[in-house]
């Protein structure tokens, strides 16, 4: 039962577990062991957390989440209701945190910046890792998770597993298959991990091929199908007892993805992603914790027209970017301080072809991403603040400097045809802070206040895109290389109360955005695309706001059953009162749950409001309300310290016919779907 | 910095060139003048003068605007001519019938870098049956004549010059292409040339008409932005800027205008990237 495996599949619990009560932030791992200041322990422990401000820690569940595995990254940080997804098939989803997708959000791997290579973020840095090779995921509000970097939204790291050193038996793993019959999906998960008093070996493999989804109603949704497999190797070695040194490598490939939203497909999506990190546990009474750690990583992406019939003329499209950093940091304790210090950095370069192929005629090439290196170097600082039992302030800070310039001659020849002079390096500093204040009110009731101020640099598609087609709003985007620093003021608040029986917690936050960036229509400049509505360029609005928040009841009347409801809200405005783009309605996840020895079953609905609140310029279209049933049971056989789970469920029993806001292309999601999930964990 | 840097290399290398020439006190280099670029038409000699004429062109002669150096040297020493009057006389002889066609006289009667830049409009491709007669006046020694090339022209891939018949009547008007010979991605310079037909033996070059560009890709449909529309500098050359957003097969449209008068609209030129 408190096997390795096991641990690592109760930190994926306790993760999941807590992405479905949490509202808000979370800082949540296994076994801290930053926290044990004079010895290095690989030892997993039952979850701690340890947070200040949009966070709080969960009531630990005993529920068999081993289910979650099967799921896909992106899916599971779905769970927090803070976070939506765009869709644009049925595979990598692009998460979005507070009505801010990937451009305003640092989306990392163990710290690592990783940049998709797809001009039309077909590719988020989710779907480079997958659920069973993740230890937990760190999802930070605003300028509170600039650790990882400058953003306005926010930051989630993904933290994987790694190798487990000095476990109780040296084999341990998980091996599983699951099938699902809305796409006819199959996949299949191996974990295995090798363990050494000193030095440990773990692996991780996941394969899954799913057709084209069938949605609610029948119809068969063509191009949604998908192929990946995703390898992973983390090895550990311990020298002395303070001293790791650590390993990971992961390999990710996805073949033949549809995206039916899209006029194009993906033939392939290739990551290949390697770190070295090795941290330093001192013997001194002030310093927890040194890390230092570099990391390499290629994404290479590959657009396909050749399975559409509709094709006008045949084109490639290729993108590719390559990243390397680093970061030094420290964590160092003074009576009441608990305070981090970092140094990172990164390069990296961004290239994206697009070249069309005419009947007797030369082929017409151009470069969308005209090979940009970015060069951002950071210093961070955070201080945690024990005032008393009931009192903690949390400050941080983070200055970047960022450089990107355009490294072909080609490329700065196509900007020349806009007036621009991108020959030059586009140098930036960006400056963000953040405040917090948690206090204990009474019993079981805690509340906290957030204010922050948060900048980031504009994304290489908004700074230097050439010509990309956005099938949302039909318009080819081209870049502005003196598009505004964005910058924004933040605040959130919330409250908690915990009982026995009933946790209640309600957040809201408000961010004031200046130099908002939003594509505008440019009716000067002829569209490139055949069929495209025109060109937008991006610019700067005056400003913007989002605001919204979260609320969430858990009731307990019986240690066997849970009931659980879960809303959020996000409204977003430009300064001239036009909604803000994809901006999720108010939605709601509600369930019970009912756990019996080792089996327990549940229902759940989610639903939507409709939403009106459209941009226009956007090319968005009203959404409908909609509400979904789903209907999951679990069960699993003891077999000494090992288990077989099983877990089954039909979603969308109803088979409704639906989209949310966020889905792509009016494309409705998959219909009545049973699945079966079978895995053994050893 | 970087900038500056460059300013100041560029600038002592110039100041370096210039000393260095001034002290080795070498005013011709072997190779004046420096026919290195050009292909060599044919040489010829005057009937009268004794003088011998060397006809260069940048590459093959095709029919489209060509720019021609002539290269004058006395037939007795062997001495370059850098003072003379040279004028141009292009024909064809279909048999039936003769034309002639536009072309430009050197500017100057002085040589620049010991040639004489002229050109001519070949309006069409002619494996035989075009000649071009050098015209020469040696102001050296103030003798006179003229040599005759025989030339073939060939037929430029694709079109690079048109004799066409304006909407709004009057003489036949001739467009050439001038440039971009090499055409890249981002903004080219952009010169035709435009020459009425007065007759078979004349054509005065057009210097009052407007002309608009629209260059577009056919296969796409879509057009690029910012570029300036040519305007008239000499001698019958429009000059202005096309941009080309990607590689591939460009349609530059034309609209030619007199006042407010339309005179041709459907004229086009391909380039291909």
């Amino acid at each position: 039962m408190n096997g390795p495996a096991l641990g690592i599949l109760f930190a994926l619990m306790s993760f999941t577990a807590s992405a479905q009560v949490q509202d808000s932030v979370l800082h949540f791992t296994k076994g801290n062991i930053a926290e044990k200041t004079f010895s290095v322990q690989e030892i997993l422990v039952r979850p701690t957390c340890a947070c200040v401000g949009a966070c709080s820690c969960p009531t630990h569940k005993t529920d068999n989440y081993s289910e979650n595995r099967f799921l896909s990254s992106d899916a599971i940080l779905a769970k927090n209701s803070s976070i939506s997804l765009i869709k644009r098939g049925n595979f990598a989803s692009e998460p979005v945190l507070n009505g801010m997708a990937s451009d305003r959000l640092n989306l990392t791997i163990d710290g690592m910046k990783i940049f998709g290579a797809c001009t039309d973020k077909m590719d988020p840095v989710t779907s480079y890792v997958e659920p069973n090779n993740l230890k937990s995921v760190y999802v930070e509000h605003g300028s509170s998770g600039s650790m990882f970097g400058s953003s306005l939204g926010g930051s989630v790291n993904m933290e994987t597993n790694g190798a487990v050193i000095n476990a109780k038996k040296p084999w341990s793993g998980e091996v599983g298959a699951g099938f699902q019959s809305a796409a006819l999906g199959a996949n299949g998960l191996l974990s295995l991990n090798y363990s050494r008093k000193k030095w440990a070996i773990g692996v991780n493999g996941m394969y899954r091929r799913f057709q084209n989804y069938r949605a609610g109603g029948g119809d068969i949704v063509d191009h949604s199908q998908f192929e990946k497999w995703n390898g992973a190797l983390s090895a550990k070695y311990m020298p002395t007892e303070r001293d790791v040194l650590r390993f990971d490598m992961i390999m990710d490939e996805a073949y033949h993805v549809g995206y039916p939203a899209l006029p194009m497909d993906v033939a392939f999506a290739k990551a290949k992603i390697f770190g070295l990190t090795y941290q330093h546990y001192p013997q001194k009474e002030w310093i927890a914790r040194v890390e230092a750690k570099l990391y390499a990583n290629t994404v290479t992406h590959s657009m396909d027209d050749t399975q559409r019939s509709d094709v006008i003329m045949h084109m490639d499209m290729p993108g590719w970017t390559t990243t390397f950093g680093g970061h030094l940091d420290g964590q160092f304790i003074a009576k009441k301080h608990r305070m981090t210090a970092r140094l990172d950095g990164y390069h990296s370069n961004a290239r994206a072809e697009m070249t069309m192929y005419p009947d007797n005629e030369a082929p017409m090439f151009m470069l969308t991403w005209p090979d940009v290196d970015k060069l951002d170097l950071g210093i961070y600082f955070q201080d945690d603040i024990t005032l008393n039992i009931k009192h903690r302030l949390s400050f941080n800070a983070r200055l970047d400097f960022v450089s990107t310039n355009v490294t072909d001659p080609l490329g700065v020849q196509q900007a020349s045809v806009f007036n621009q002079d991108v020959a030059e390096a586009d140098q930036r500093v960006l400056k963000n802070a953040s405040i917090s204040y948690r206090t204990t009110l009474g019993k079981g009731w805690t509340a906290w206040v957030t204010a922050g101020y948060a900048e980031r640099a504009p994304s290489t598609t908004e700074q230097y895109a050439f010509y990309i087609f956005n099938a949302y709003d039909g318009f080819d985007h081209i870049g502005d290389v003196n598009v505004t620093t964005e910058k924004a003021l933040q605040g959130s608040a919330g409250i908690r109360l915990e009982t026995g029986k009933v946790v209640v917690s309600a957040t809201g936050f408000y961010y004031h955005i200046y130099d908002y960036i939003l594509s505008a229509i440019d009716s000067s400049l002829d569209a490139m695309t055949i069929g495209a509505n025109g060109v937008k360029k991006a610019e700067n609005l005056p400003s913007a706001m989002l605001a919204g928040g979260n609320l969430s009841v858990e009731y307990t009347p019986i240690r066997s059953l849970t009931f659980r409801t879960t809303g959020a809200y996000t409204y977003g405005s430009t300064d001239a009162g036009l909604p803000l783009p994809l901006i999720t309605p108010f939605r709601n996840v509600t369930s019970v749950k009912w756990t019996v020895g080792r089996a327990s079953v549940s229902a759940e609905c989610e639903s939507a409001a409709p939403q009106t609140r459209t941009n226009p310029d956007f090319g968005e279209r009203a959404t409908a309300a909609y509400a979904i049933v789903n209907l999951r049971a679990g069960y699993y056989f003891p077999f000494g310290d090992k288990r077989l789970s099983l877990n089954g469920g039909i979603e969308n029993l109803l088979d409704t016919r639906y989209r949310t806001h966020l889905d792509w292309g009016g494309i409705p999601r998959p219909g009545i779907n049973g699945y079966l999930n079978i895995s053994f964990t050893f | 910095m970087k900038t500056s840097f460059k300013t100041l290399f560029v600038g002592l290398t110039l100041v370096g060139a210039i000393l260095n020439g001034c002290k080795e006190d070498d005013p011709q280099p072997d190779n004046y003048p420096n026919t290195d670029n050009l292909e060599l038409v044919g040489t010829a000699y005057t009937d009268v003068g004794g003088i011998q004429v060397k006809l260069w062109a940048e590459g093959l002669v095709e029919a489209q605007y060509t720019r021609f150096f002539v290269e004058l040297r006395d037939s007795a020493t062997n001495a370059l001519l850098e003072d003379a009057h040279v004028e141009l006389a292009p024909m064809m002889d279909m048999g039936m019938m003769q034309h002639s066609a536009p072309f430009e006289n050197p500017t100057s009667v002085l040589a620049v870098g010991g040639l004489f830049p002229c050109a001519v409009v070949f309006q069409m491709p002619g494996d035989m049956g075009w000649t071009l007669d050098v015209h020469v006046h040696n102001h050296a020694n103030d003798a006179e004549g003229e040599a005759s090339f025989t030339l073939s022209v060939a037929n430029p891939s694709p079109t690079r010059t048109m004799v066409v018949t304006p909407e709004n009547g009057g003489d036949p008007l001739v467009i050439s292409y001038v440039q971009p010979t090499s055409p890249v991605v981002g903004i080219n310079d952009f010169e035709i040339t435009l020459h009425s037909k007065a007759s078979m033996m004349s054509f005065p070059s057009v210097d009052t008409y407007t002309v608009t560009i629209e260059p577009e890709m056919p296969s796409m449909g879509h057009g690029s932005p910012n570029n300036v529309n040519p305007t008239f500098t000499s001698r019958g050359h429009y000059v202005g800027k096309v941009n080309f957003t990607m590689t591939g097969l460009w349609r530059i449209n034309l609209t030619i205008m007199n006042g407010a008068e339309v005179v041709y609209s459907t004229a086009s030129f391909d380039v291909t990237l």
